[in-house]
């Protein structure tokens, strides 16, 4: 069950809105691969198009060795003969049929036989653990069943590929958690090929081999969650990713390995930078120090926001405004000087104008 | 056409919602407390007042004699059952022993049952077209066309079919006279509230669960038979009943129309009137109401199924 998935130039219009813009992906076998972005950015739509319940206006796509689209050669395989399963946002389980009947759907159109049919029914609901719901109608369950349901339903017939579209949104935080962790587990145990999309970042961060994330139709960095999270390529996923948000700060490289943002300077590799600057500081990456040393800028604690296993501290210098975050219930408080100590390792140099990443230093 | 305009503009472009999602739902009967008894009460004394009395006074009038006489010993069967008799009514013979009543009595059920299976299905297929095309030109052309029926007058619609197929024109077939030719007048004529209940019908059914069926491999044929159909059978029966009530009895649609190879219940009320015989005119009426209510149980009771206990109505 190794298959490679790969989207060639794939293009998608609505009206006047380019959902897709010539996106390109080599989605490897087996890895879990999440679509991120705001709603909008074209991830549904291209999770769509692969489905085949989408055409595209232009571009290929292969699952495996088989084109299943190509719109120069005019193909377009339905949906049914892809090999793929799809999980939907609301389950979509057929409300007028038991579990059972909802699960051997697809086995009867593959003329399975009947005692084939009742065993891959069983296993299937053993995966997801909800054995013995055969006889129950979808309204007869909660939501977090319903969408395990939806879950065994897939896997019953055993295709090569997932595709799941914001499967756990419609679930409470709680239950979400605990789906997460069960959807990465089945995806360990199958190793199909999964196409996943969210908009929750933390989902994305959580459970995949790599992230695209998209804006305006267009991919802006296709790449694994730890690169995605230390290197974003611009700003736009610099943004994005991360809670809380990035420290953003608008500077000028000033000298060798010098940007100077106004009241104060950051040590930063200017080798490959010019001119006006943004200096992307993550909040974990700043070092909180009560009394002040060599290389440190005073700020003033602005506000204390401790949430037990961290603590979020907003500094202020002027108008300069920084996030921070520590590990643990911090003793420092509201109104506090404060010393801020920026590593220079840890920090990106994005150019202003294009707000493309321009050094990175790892 | 304007008002069917400004129907879509306020209902089409509002945000429409599925209520057959992939989910379940409870149905939550509202709780009326002490408006309970008035409630009840305004709609005993309403329903006494348009229904029970008018349809009293009115199969007590077949039992008169003579018509506006209500004493005692003017009441008879003669109307009902009566053998022909030239000193009552005409000479007619109770309505019961008639004939032609008879037959018109099966046209009516025919008509009406043909005419409601078709109109139907007409009216699912054009609420998916509808629906699915939602937004598009085509769908709101179509569904000004499936509306333009409605603000026709049935007796201006039977006259223009008179003429469009008094005789062969073009490849208009000659059709008048011919039971296919009230069929084809009364769908038409009843596809305004079809494709309305089509439509809503086919709104209420999300179109993931059509989708995740295209997944999993089901041919259009397959996914009709065994999702939206099953899903949407409220609607088709909703529809089929609505129209089979209304085509049981419907006369000035028809009136023009019919020949006497195909006479209908309701234009035979049509004949006793203008003969004067209002109570056999009655009787017939009862008659209709009496197959109407008939065939709405017994469709009623068919068009209930999986569906209701799947979705827990």
């Amino acid at each position: 069950m190794e298959t490679t998935i790969t989207i060639k130039n794939l293009t998608k219009n609505f009206g006047n809105v380019m959902a897709l813009d010539h996106v390109n992906l080599v989605i490897e076998p087996g890895t879990f691969v999440t679509l991120l972005g705001p709603s909008g950015c074209g991830k549904t739509t291209l999770l769509r198009c692969v489905a085949g319940l989408e055409d595209p206006d232009d571009g290929e796509i292969y699952i495996g060795d088989q084109l299943i689209f190509s719109h120069a050669k005019g193909i377009s395989v339905p949906p049914g003969q892809r090999n793929l399963g799809l999980v939907f946002q609301n389950y979509a389980l057929w409300p007028h049929m038991k579990v059972e009947q909802n699960i051997t759907f697809a086995l009867e159109i593959q003329k399975m036989p009947k005692d084939e049919m009742k065993k891959r029914v069983k296993e299937s609901l053993k995966e997801v653990q909800m054995d013995g719901f055969e006889d129950r109608y979808p309204r007869e369950m909660s939501g977090g069943q319903q969408q395990r349901i939806a879950l065994a339903r897939m896997l019953a017939y055993r295709p090569s590929v997932f595709l799941m579209d914001e499967p756990l949104s419609n679930l409470d935080a709680r239950l979400r958690m605990d789906m997460r962790a069960e959807l990465k587990r089945l995806h360990h145990i199958s190793g199909a090929t999964t196409i996943y999309v969210t908009h929750d970042q933390v989902e994305a961060l959580t459970m995949s081999t790599r992230i695209a994330i998209m804006k305006q139709g267009v991919v802006q960095q296709f790449d694994t969650p730890d690169k995605i999270y230390h290197f974003p390529v611009n700003l736009f996923v610099a943004d994005f990713i991360g809670n809380p948000k990035v420290n953003l700060l608008d500077g000028k490289v000033s000298g060798k390995n010098v940007v100077d943002i106004g009241s104060f300077t950051i040590p930063v590799d200017t080798s490959r930078a010019s001119g006006e600057v943004v200096v992307g500081i993550r909040p974990e990456d700043i070092a909180i120090l009560e009394h002040p040393e060599p290389g440190t800028v005073e700020f003033s604690a602005y506000s204390v926001l401790p949430s037990g296993a961290d603590s979020t501290i907003v500094a202020r210098l002027g108008t300069t405004e920084l996030t921070v975050r520590v590990m643990g219930i911090t003793k420092i408080k509201m109104d506090d000087k404060i010393w801020l100590k920026f590593d220079a390792k840890t920090l990106n140099l994005y150019d202003k104008e294009s707000g493309n990443l321009v050094s990175c230093n790892n | 056409m304007v008002t069917i305009s400004i129907n879509q503009k306020l209902v089409g472009t509002r945000k429409s919602y599925e209520t057959i999602g992939g989910r379940g739902f409870v149905s939550t009967p509202s709780k009326l407390r002490n408006w309970k008894k008035i409630v009840l009460t305004i709609v005993i004394v309403f329903q006494l007042t348009v229904l029970v009395i008018p349809l009293g006074l009115l199969t007590y009038d077949t039992f008169l004699l003579r018509s506006g006489d209500f004493s005692f010993d003017n009441l008879t069967l003669q109307n009902w059952i009566g053998e022909a008799n030239p000193d009552y009514n005409d000479g007619q013979p109770g309505v019961l022993l008639n004939a032609r009543i008879w037959k018109s009595a099966w046209n009516s059920i025919k008509l009406a049952l043909y005419t409601a299976l078709f109109t139907a299905l007409l009216g699912v297929i054009l609420g998916y077209a509808i629906v699915k095309g939602r937004g598009t030109r085509l769908s709101r052309w179509v569904e000004q066309l499936a509306y333009i029926p409605y603000v026709i007058p049935g007796i201006a619609f039977g006259a223009v079919y008179i003429s469009m197929f008094a005789k062969k024109i073009g490849p208009l077939p000659s059709l008048y006279g011919t039971f296919a030719l009230l069929v084809i007048v009364s769908v038409t004529k009843h596809l305004p509230y079809s494709s309305r209940s089509g439509v809503s019908a086919m709104m209420q059914v999300g179109h993931e669960l059509e989708e995740a069926a295209m997944v999993a491999g089901a041919g259009v044929w397959k996914r009709w038979r065994s999702i939206i159909f099953p899903l949407t059978r409220s609607g088709f029966v909703s529809g089929f009943l609505l129209t089979f009530i209304t085509t049981m009895r419907e006369l000035s649609l028809i009136i023009l129309l019919v020949t006497r190879e195909t006479q209908l219940l309701a234009s035979q009320t049509m004949w006793y009137v203008e003969n004067n015989l209002d109570q056999m005119a009655n009787i017939v009426i009862i008659l209709l109401v009496l197959i109407t209510v008939t065939g709405d149980a017994i469709i009623g009771r068919l068009g209930k199924g999986s569906l209701q206990k799947g979705l827990g109505a």
